[in-house]
């Protein structure tokens, strides 16, 4: 019987207050959730757990005793293993290399006994069934494949403590079932288990009991069994949530949009690496398309390649045919481009974050700069200064600001690549509406999602939304109005053979 | 089949273009040259390039972990001028002082290791700094390359013995290169290509950045160390100036042979091949009778052209790949 005790941590970060005597008690076999919005301190807990962040002040008792972690070194010797939200795997290495890095088997003095840590890591990674993996390297990997391995990686350390910091977020169905199992297990063998997610539903799946952080504090310690989704978000938020998109209100749009004029339109797409036939995309200005699709079967690939970030393609832009063969082609001729892979494609670290904000606005397109201040507040991102680096952000805060950098933009197309990823609920229900304030102005939207239930929510309240499954690199389904529903859509996810 | 798949492998071998460039100029030597092939000549080529091949061996140590070392060549010129007074004005025994000599070199590697990992200096300022100390004490020993404190004998050994069918300048090369293998199969080695892909990630995983980085500091340093000993062979005299130009060389070897300075990648042999092509490059460009005045610029422009192969090698592989997940 193990317990970890977290007693009044408190870390700011320059004049950021990210955590304030946050208490929280842990017992082995317990599946602890953490669950906050956007900057709540749930990613500050597990890094000062992993010995990434020193705390300002505070304690960690493991089993009693009161234990220093001053660096990952130190973590890893306590028997804590963290999962980091931004990948700290290594692209130039293989799967097997990365995760023996940290092996002590020896064979002879100090010859790494490699042999003997394939076979350890061969064995993890067949516990999250990627065993055919091994030796693939890391940049040739899916994204849910990096963030399976970056999970493996925790588990080959054979952690007393695991803290799982948002991995969910970019693996689909089945990849979470095989990670929620793995997590029952462990807990089951006394391991004490801390989850981080913004998903609910995972939540009340996996997790035995939550803590619900806000602005750094802790609100609630409940079991899972005894609260209900609105208490949790209840208290993530400290009021209750905005009606509108909760149930099926149906509101009548304010205004509709007076011309259909074409936005964009292609013409025998074909997106590489698969068999499908080419696509036919005709996109109309106030236009939402959402886009479904299973991992790897293509929808990321169909908006980087309208996008210029794949073969060249022709397109009919505002009644003109245009070959976009390069992200800037696309961007001068009014087209945008928003990801949800903020790490890799988003943020550009070490700059600031009005310049981050700013960057396709002014700094690309030489346009008026955006009044930083006025964006950002009206979008309520938590910050301090727009000239400090933008990694004083919390990581949800950073995503908003490259959504912002995009969509203040109001450009004729955006082109957005599941853009709510590591977003909180209330977040994300912001920016279905600043979609919807978009399209009502006139920009169409293609709107790429992993998650099936967003697509539906979008769809309330927005006029001229549909959404299109791909499978294996062509559409196969359309959905209209009604006919969007989630059973709808995952039952199009495998088309089966008639 | 398995004719093809292995050429790929080759061909990917970070070192194979070096490999490629030392057998093309030893060829045009040797078909435009009479004595290119001549065993004189090549061990002459070898010997006074022994220094530089070493130097670039330790180098590649810490070009992996992503760092620099600019103090490597005249820690080199230290250990030879070191070694040397401690045979001739100290009448040291050869074996002691050698070893004392090399010694030196592992030190002032670890000095490196301490100034960038402990006192957080930047790895260029802090071996730019330790190169004018080493530098200076050099010079301090023997201001000038004094004939009278000549190691003659150990320059003959050098120069005209073979041990087990092996001339004398390559023992040293081997000794590093048992090193070499030893770092390879422990953790450090994999450990050192991590923290040179992506240090902060390192640090994540919970490696020793401070470990990592005083090793290979230290191995530069040996390598630095044994370049000295090999310098004594060559010149038999103190040359306590000749360190800071076996740097750039050393430098450009390991380009050439495929290290990428932001660290990372490579191997061992790229720079040795890259080091060859130097070394025979030099005596080529003399004897295909080019105008003097052209000789220089015809001789750097190969080296340019040699650093810049890699490169585009790995330019064009990754443009065959066009499925891959980036575009840029």
């Amino acid at each position: 019987m193990s317990e970890l005790e977290c007693r009044n941590f408190s870390k700011t970060f320059g004049a950021v207050v990210a955590l304030k005597g946050v208490d929280f008690t842990v017992k082995s076999g317990d599946i602890r959730a953490l669950f906050g919005g956007n900057g709540s301190g749930k990613s500050t807990c597990a890094k000062i757990l992993g010995g990434m962040v020193f705390k300002d002040d505070g304690e960690i008792r493991i089993d009693g005793k009161k234990v220093e972690i001053d660096s990952p070194i130190s973590a890893i010797r306590q028997g804590i293993a963290v999962t980091s939200q931004e990948l700290s795997l290594f692209p130039n290495q293989t799967v097997a290399q990365n995760l023996i890095l940290l092996d002590t088997s020896k064979k002879f003095l100090f010859f790494q006994d490699r042999a003997a840590s394939r076979e350890k890591a061969l064995s993890i990674l067949q516990r999250v069934g990627l065993q055919c993996l091994l030796d693939r390297l890391v940049s040739n990997l899916t994204d849910s494949e990096m963030y399976l391995v970056e999970f493996a990686k925790a588990l080959f350390l054979h952690p007393r403590i695991l803290v799982v910091d948002e991995i969910t977020s970019s693996l689909g169905h089945r990849e979470v079932a095989t990670v929620a199992k793995i997590l029952k297990e462990m807990a089951a063998e006394g391991c004490i288990v801390l989850y981080i997610s913004h998903r609910i539903n995972e939540i009340f799946d996996i997790c035995t009991s939550v803590t619900v952080l806000r602005n750094g504090e802790v609100i609630n310690t409940y079991q899972t069994s005894r609260v209900t989704e609105q208490m949790l978000l209840r208290d993530m938020i400290g009021s209750k949530l905005p009606e509108s998109d909760q149930k099926d209100g149906s509101r009548q749009a304010v205004g509709t949009s007076k011309e259909f004029k074409t936005a964009l339109s292609v013409k025998g797409l074909k997106i590489a690496g698969y068999s499908g036939s080419p696509i036919d995309l005709n996109l109309k200005a106030g236009e939402i398309l959402g886009v479904a699709g299973l991992q790897g079967q293509g929808k990321a690939r169909l908006i980087k390649s309208l996008f210029g970030l794949s073969e060249p393609v022709d397109v009919e832009l505002g009644g003109r045919i245009t070959r976009i063969q390069d992200p800037i082609t696309a961007i001068t001729h009014g087209i945008g481009y928003l990801t949800g892979d903020r790490v890799k494609e988003g943020v550009f670290y070490g700059r600031p974050i009005g310049e981050n904000l700013n960057l396709v606005n002014n700094i690309v397109l030489n346009y008026e700069p955006l009044k930083i201040d006025e964006v950002l507040q009206k979008n309520k991102v938590k910050y301090n200064s727009s000239a400090l680096p933008i990694e004083t952000l919390s990581g949800g805060n950073q995503q908003k600001v490259v959504l912002l950098r995009w969509t203040s933009l109001r450009p004729d197309v955006l082109l957005a690549n599941d853009p709510t990823k590591g977003i909180d609920i209330a977040a994300k229900i912001d920016v279905y509406e600043l979609f919807r304030q978009m399209a009502q102005k006139g920009s169409a939207i293609v709107f790429v999602s992993s998650d099936e239930e967003e697509l539906v929510v979008m769809g309330k309240n927005t006029d001229n939304y549909s959404v299109a499954v791909m499978y294996d690199g062509k559409i196969v389904k359309r959905l209209y109005g009604s006919d969007i529903t989630t059973a709808n859509i995952i039952t199009a996810l495998i088309p089966t053979k008639k | 089949m398995k004719v093809n798949v292995d050429f790929k492998r080759v061909v990917n071998w970070t070192a194979f273009p070096a490999l490629v460039l030392m057998v093309v100029v030893l060829l045009t030597g040797g078909v435009t040259t009479t004595y290119f092939f001549k065993y004189s000549f090549i061990s002459r080529v070898w010997e006074t390039y022994m220094p530089i091949i070493l130097i670039a061996l330790g180098l590649t140590a810490v070009i992996i972990c992503g760092m620099i070392d600019l103090s490597a060549g005249t820690i080199a010129a230290l250990v030879n001028c070191v070694s040397i007074y401690l045979i001739r004005k100290m009448g040291m025994d050869v074996t002691v002082a050698l070893l004392v000599g090399v010694f030196t070199g592992l030190l002032f590697g670890v000095l490196n290791g301490i100034l960038v990992s402990i006192f957080r200096l930047n790895a260029l300022i802090a071996t730019f700094a330790t190169a004018w100390i080493t530098g200076g004490l050099a010079l301090w020993i023997y201001p000038d390359p004094s004939n009278f404190e000549r190691v003659g004998d150990l320059a003959r050994i050098y120069g005209k013995e073979s041990y087990l069918g092996v001339p004398a300048p390559f023992y040293l090369l081997i000794l590093a290169l048992i090193v070499w293998y030893l770092i390879m199969k422990s953790s450090l080695g994999p450990q050192m290509y991590a923290m040179g892909g992506d240090v902060k990630k390192a640090f994540i995983t919970g490696l020793n950045i401070k470990k990592i980085t005083i090793l290979s500091f230290t191995f530069s340093g040996f390598c630095a160390g044994l370049a000295g000993i090999a310098m004594i062979g060559v010149f038999g005299v103190g040359m306590a100036g000749q360190g800071m130009t076996y740097l750039l060389p050393a430098i450009a070897a390991c380009v050439i042979g495929g290290l990428s300075l932001s660290g990372g990648f490579g191997e061992c042999f790229g720079p040795i091949f890259g080091a060859f092509f130097l070394a025979f490059l030099t005596p080529l460009v003399l004897a295909v009778d080019i105008d003097p005045y052209f000789q220089e610029i015809t001789k750097h422009s190969i080296v340019f052209g040699g650093i810049v192969l890699p490169s585009l090698i790995r330019f064009i592989i990754r443009r065959k790949d066009l499925h891959s997940n980036d575009a840029y």
